[in-house]
């Protein structure tokens, strides 16, 4: 978003910017426990099965060697350093901006803009709303990436879930399968049916035509009255679909929708229990931006919030060197 | 106190255990193992469900699949007893009882998870059946993890599950036989006493293993011996490569035997129902995936979605015909490659030299004089 950030700018920041209130609680009381990764020179954590004792030994080693990335696991090990030991994993969703299937605004693929950003958070909003609502989780922390966001779940209940169970619960926030037809208000049918009420206005000829959607159909959901109508019906159950869209359109239609979904979490950082995440705190040298915790995610703004300081400098550095 | 034993490694049943079970216990473990159902005292029954589990330890893995079956039987079976003397279905019937009898499985009142009647009515009408009691969704992560539910077609509000009686027993039967399976995997082996029970297990299982390959189209016994030998389990550096690679190309190809296949084949533009994958190519690569030592899925249980991943259905738990193309449908690796990557699967006879792949093979002796032409 800003552009690489530099060896020098990554010096500063640790020395200057970064200090250990950065570091989210529930990283704090288990860091011990976690395997650091570290990428030095920006081809990725490469230098991996770390253990870090202390917050001052993390400082340490931020300050010296001002790496372009830090990663910490999911997971919690007896000997980190090893990966032995498996004591349980936060059950992780990520949603990178850049990964988004359909969006409002014009990005491409690979793209971030403000809209995407604000997209990704209402996205990561929806799950953690299922995680409570349904499966009665409350420890809940949002994470900004650097590029999206990441939900991270502390719950006594899901640290010792194994891939298999992530796979299903990541089905069901987001919604991957397509429902049985219910007109139920709550659980499983009420929560995909909410999903689609969001999707369908956002739903182009085109991409409603290379999904298989007849035409009558597609001609109902890019009509503006049809498709409050059937936004409106979604609302109390599936019957407005099967009576406006008739079978086929429906099924190619959930089927969409049920792809655009699964497509909109990353389900390898979900599923597996060894990965390693941008630690909250951290620079994401890349695009120049903080990846931190966010305490109010609904006021979070990240080009005010997730900008360090060097980044401000830059351009009024820029500018002198112009003038000379 | 009920008649029937419903866990057997419930406190109770762990306090009733005997360290010398009487011979008795060893003809009642027989006659669970062959599928007999009979009466014996809650002693009896503990000794011999007891026995089958430290037998089916020492059968290994063939032994423990089976016996889980033989608990599964069985469990179902005293819940049905348990239910009937309870009351189920009159009105007598308590729910409080029941829930006291499942240790470790909290039951409650659906009323209780904070769903009103209508609602459960409106399920009732949607499923067929009306979910009278809840359980917090952890308790039904056994039956999910082995795959006999799914969450999206259950119904979660506040952390609780709504199930229907049927429903709650199942997840109840899933949960203590998990617990079964892992005590039998730690159990190897312990003295001679139980060798005959074990035999039996053996055999079980072997007529299990020879059920989902044969009558399925499939021939095992014209399989090339690198097949074969996966088939009997493999050893934990082969274990991925074996299993994962050229057991899931190599069944799937073989049962589909897709013609004219390109290199972007589907399965989905073969076959039209999914079973053909859960119920007969699946099984046979999970029941030789437990036969590994150590079983993989043990240690490596995100290996089940990779061998969906090579199937084509990309990296799910769930093969779905829509999802069919996600990944590639990965063909079987010719000889060469797997002399290279295992050679210790390659044990070449005759017939290998003729061919160049492990699929040839079979495809050769299955329509060409080997297999019933048709
Ligand atoms: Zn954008």
């Amino acid at each position: 978003m800003f552009g690489e950030a530099t060896l020098e700018e990554r010096r500063r920041f640790y020395a200057e910017e970064w200090s250990p209130a950065e570091l989210p609680e529930f990283i704090v009381k288990s860091l011990s426990m976690r395997e650091f990764g570290f990428d030095h020179s920006g081809a990725g954590p490469s230098d991996r099965y770390n253990r870090i004792a202390s917050v001052a030994q993390l400082q340490g080693v931020l300050v010296r060697l001002a790496p372009y990335g830090v990663y910490s696991s999911v997971s919690l090990y007896r000997t980190p350093e090893r990966r032995d030991g498996w004591l349980g994993a936060e059950l992780v969703f990520d949603v990178d901006a850049k990964d988004l299937p359909v969006r409002g605004c014009g990005c491409a693929k690979g793209e971030v803009c403000e809209l995407c950003l604000e997209e990704a958070k209402q996205h990561v909003l929806g799950i953690a709303e299922v995680l409570r609502e349904d499966f009665g989780l409350k420890e809940m922390h949002f994470v900004y990436s650097g590029r999206g966001y990441h939900l991270r779940v502390t719950d006594r209940e899901v640290l010792e879930l194994g891939s298999r169970e992530r796979a299903e619960i990541l089905d069901y926030v987001a919604a991957g399968v397509v429902p049985e037809l219910s007109e139920l208000s709550f659980g499983y049918p009420a929560h995909f049916r909410r999903r689609m009420r969001l999707l369908l206005p956002r739903l182009s000829e085109a991409v409603l035509r290379e999904a298989g959607v007849p035409k009558r159909a597609r001609e109902v959901l890019l009509s503006e009255g049809e498709l409050e109508e059937l936004v409106q019906g979604l609302e109390k159950g599936t019957g407005v679909l099967a009576r406006k869209l008739k079978k086929k359109g429906t099924e190619k239609l959930m089927e969409l929708v049920r792809r655009i979904n699964a497509e909109m979490v990353d389900a390898k950082v979900t599923v597996d229990v060894k990965r390693i995440l941008r630690l909250p705190g951290s620079l994401h040298s890349k695009v120049s931006m903080k990846c931190m915790l966010v305490r109010k995610i609904e006021s979070f703004d990240p080009l005010s919030q997730a900008v360090p300081k060097f980044v401000s400098e830059r351009e009024s550095k820029g500018i002198y060197k112009r003038e000379i | 106190m009920l008649a029937q034993v419903l866990n057997p490694l419930s406190q109770r049943a762990l306090r009733l255990v005997s360290d010398a079970p009487p011979r008795e216990a060893y003809s009642a473990a027989a006659e669970i193992i062959a599928g007999r159902w009979q009466r014996f005292s809650i002693r009896v029954q503990v000794d011999a469900l007891h026995l089958i589990m430290r037998a089916a330890g020492l059968a290994g893995e063939s032994g423990i699949r089976a016996a889980e079956e033989v608990l599964r039987r069985y469990i179902e079976r005293s819940l049905q007893e348990a239910l009937g003397e309870l009351g189920w279905g009159r009105s007598s019937f308590d729910p409080e009882l029941l829930a006291g009898l499942l240790e470790g499985f909290e039951l409650i009142r659906a009323e209780d998870a904070g769903v009103g009647g209508a609602e459960l009515r409106k399920i009732g009408s949607v499923t067929g059946e009306t979910p009278e009691f809840a359980v917090h969704w952890r308790l039904v992560m056994p039956a999910v993890r082995r795959g006999r539910m799914k969450l999206t077609s259950l119904f979660l509000r506040r952390g609780y599950v709504l199930l229907s009686l049927e429903q709650a027993m199942s997840c109840y039967t899933e949960l203590v036989l998990e617990r079964c399976v892992e005590f039998m995997r730690d159990t190897r082996g312990e003295g001679s006493d139980v060798e005959e029970l074990a035999g039996m297990l053996r055999r079980l299982g072997e007529r299990h293993v020879a059920a989902a390959v044969e009558g399925k189209s499939l021939k095992p016994e014209l399989f090339p011996p690198c097949v074969k030998a996966t088939l009997a389990g493999v050893g934990s550096g082969l274990r991925n490569y074996a299993i994962t690679v050229l057991l899931t190309s190599f069944i799937s190809y073989a049962r589909i035997a897709p013609r004219n296949a390109g290199r972007d084949a589907r399965i989905a533009d073969f076959v039209d129902d999914i079973r053909v994958v859960t119920q007969e190519i699946l099984p046979v690569i999970y029941q030789a995936a437990e036969r590994c030592s150590p079983p993989l899925f043990q240690d490596q249980p995100a290996e089940r979605m990779n061998i969906n991943y090579h199937l084509g259905f990309g990296l799910t738990a769930e093969p779905r015909l829509e999802d069919s193309g996600k990944s590639p449908w990965y063909f079987v690796p010719n000889c060469e490659k797997v002399r290279r990557e295992a050679p210790a699967l390659c044990r070449m006879d005759r017939d290998c030299r003729e061919v160049k792949n492990p699929l040839s093979y079979y495809f050769r002796k299955r329509y060409s004089g080997g297999g019933d032409v048709r």
